[in-house]
């Protein structure tokens, strides 16, 4: 090799440090806003579809728009917050009739991979632990929007993710069939970008 | 049919009193002089043929505590047939006890560590106490059905159906051996039957002392009905096969209702009840 090709070369590769390729933006749920929402719906006495949701959570999405299947999200859930409009039904939920808080106090999510569709959706995959207990589930997820926030300026980005889980693959059994084994997960998020 | 056995009173009732009851006659009846010896084993078949109706087969390795308890129970069974001894009954049973509660051991030193000694402390007593009657007596049976049936009442008060099951199941379990030995002592009275109450009930106490909104401190007081037995013999009132078991009973539910009171008045907002 001359030395003017070695020259140009050692420049591209400079260049190349000087400016690294595009990562991924991270965002972190908005938990100041409380702008989230964390629920799950089951069926009761094959009556009613009870509503509950978890009032405390926090996590990150590292979003690629550029290479969505590049994307991850991490979420953890306090179980201790769960929220069923009801006390006493609250503080059953929380013994270890079911999510056993005192034992295991967090609902975790992480991604494993990100199937893109058409249209901002995807199929997230990743190892949901509850009561102690982690299996790979797949939610339907859809990018909402993301842009700036039209009052602070900052960037945002918003989420929305459904899924179905059997409490009873998660060590959750009392009260089988009575109280449904099927949960709808759902999750509507906004995260603010880092 | 489905709605009989998903009753709670059916599942921790009339299922493990009737299979231990069952269980008790085939092995105590049979003839066999090993069967006089494993009768005890239906306080075992009881509490785990309710407990599979409740709360399904519990997986192997168990995750959580309440999937332990069963696990627990076969364990004390083994240790009131083959290991023999107070000492190494303790042992168990505390192994049992850190089993369930390491979660909060390992944890930042708190007010839990004291709770799991004083429920060592309590077994301890259990164990020592139940060891000093002769063979095949239900002088610590009886008042082990009676506190088991108290434990169900604190944990039903701590908002965990689940664990006052396992507790309502292991006293009527006890009640269907204790029914074939009244008035006449037959059978299976021994440690067997014993140390599986005792040490579920220990797996129990540190359950609803770590994980429930129980006021666990009331367990305490449950304690001198072990003492039933020595309370009557005290008394000096004259009973007979038939009324012995009955005194010690009465005698016993007295601070199990002395427990059951002060755990009433310390859950402010009442007990856990259906929505």
């Amino acid at each position: 090799m001359n030395r003017l090709t070695s020259f140009i070369v050692g420049a591209f590769l400079s260049i190349a440090v000087i400016l690294p390729a595009k990562a991924a933006d991270t965002y972190a749920l908005d938990t100041a806003g409380n702008h989230y929402y964390a629920g799950f719906q089951i069926s009761h006495l094959g009556f009613s579809i009870m509503h509950g949701r978890f009032d405390e959570l926090a996590g990150s999405i590292e979003y690629d728009a550029a290479n969505p299947s590049a994307s991850k999200v991490s979420v953890t859930i306090q179980a201790g917050s769960v929220n069923t409009n009801h006390a006493k039904r609250d503080a059953h939920l929380k013994s270890p009739d079911f999510f056993n808080v005192g034992e295991f106090p967090e609902i975790t999510f992480v991604s494993t991979s990100v199937a893109p569709g058409a249209d901002g959706t995807a199929k997230v995959t990743g190892d949901l632990t509850i009561h102690g207990v982690t299996k790979s589930i797949t939610l339907d997820a859809r990018v909402m929007k993301v842009g700036i926030h039209p009052f602070n300026k900052k960037p945002i980005a918003a989420w929305s993710a459904r899924g179905m889980i059997k409490r009873s693959d998660f060590g959750i059994k009392y009260g089988l069939p009575a109280i449904g084994d099927e949960v709808t997960l759902l999750l509507d998020i906004e995260a603010l970008k880092k | 049919m489905n709605d009989l056995l998903a009753n709670p009173a059916i599942q921790s009732g009339a299922i493990p009193f009737f299979t231990a009851l069952l269980v008790a006659a085939i092995l105590g009846f049979s003839g066999l002089q090993s069967g006089l010896r494993y009768a005890g084993l239906a306080v075992l078949a009881g509490f785990l043929v309710a407990y599979v109706v409740a709360l399904g087969l519990p997986p192997l390795p168990p995750k959580s505590s309440g999937q332990k308890i069963a696990y627990i129970a076969i364990l004390a069974a083994f240790s009131g047939l083959f290991f023999g001894g107070r000492l190494k009954a303790l042992a168990v049973a505390a192994f049992g006890i850190v089993w369930i509660g390491w979660r909060k051991i390992v944890a930042e030193p708190s007010l839990d560590h004291l709770s799991i000694g004083l429920i060592l402390a309590g077994t301890a007593i259990a164990i020592f106490a139940s060891e000093r009657d002769a063979e095949d007596s239900a002088d610590k049976a009886v008042p082990l059905l009676v506190i088991s049936f108290a434990v169900a009442g604190l944990a039903f008060m701590g908002a965990s159906a689940s664990i006052a099951q396992n507790a309502g199941a292991l006293s009527a379990a006890l009640g269907g051996l204790l029914i074939i030995n009244w008035p006449k002592r037959r059978f299976g009275l021994n440690a067997v039957a014993r140390l599986v109450p005792i040490m579920v009930l220990a797996a129990l106490a540190t359950q609803i002392t770590l994980f429930t909104t129980a006021p666990a401190w009331v367990l305490v007081l449950l304690l001198p009905a072990l003492f039933a037995d020595q309370f009557l013999d005290r008394w000096q009132a004259s009973y007979t096969a038939l009324t012995r078991p009955v005194f010690i009973a009465f005698i016993a539910t007295v601070p199990a209702v002395a427990a059951l009171s002060a755990a009433w008045f310390a859950v402010s907002s009442g007990p856990s009840s259906g929505y």
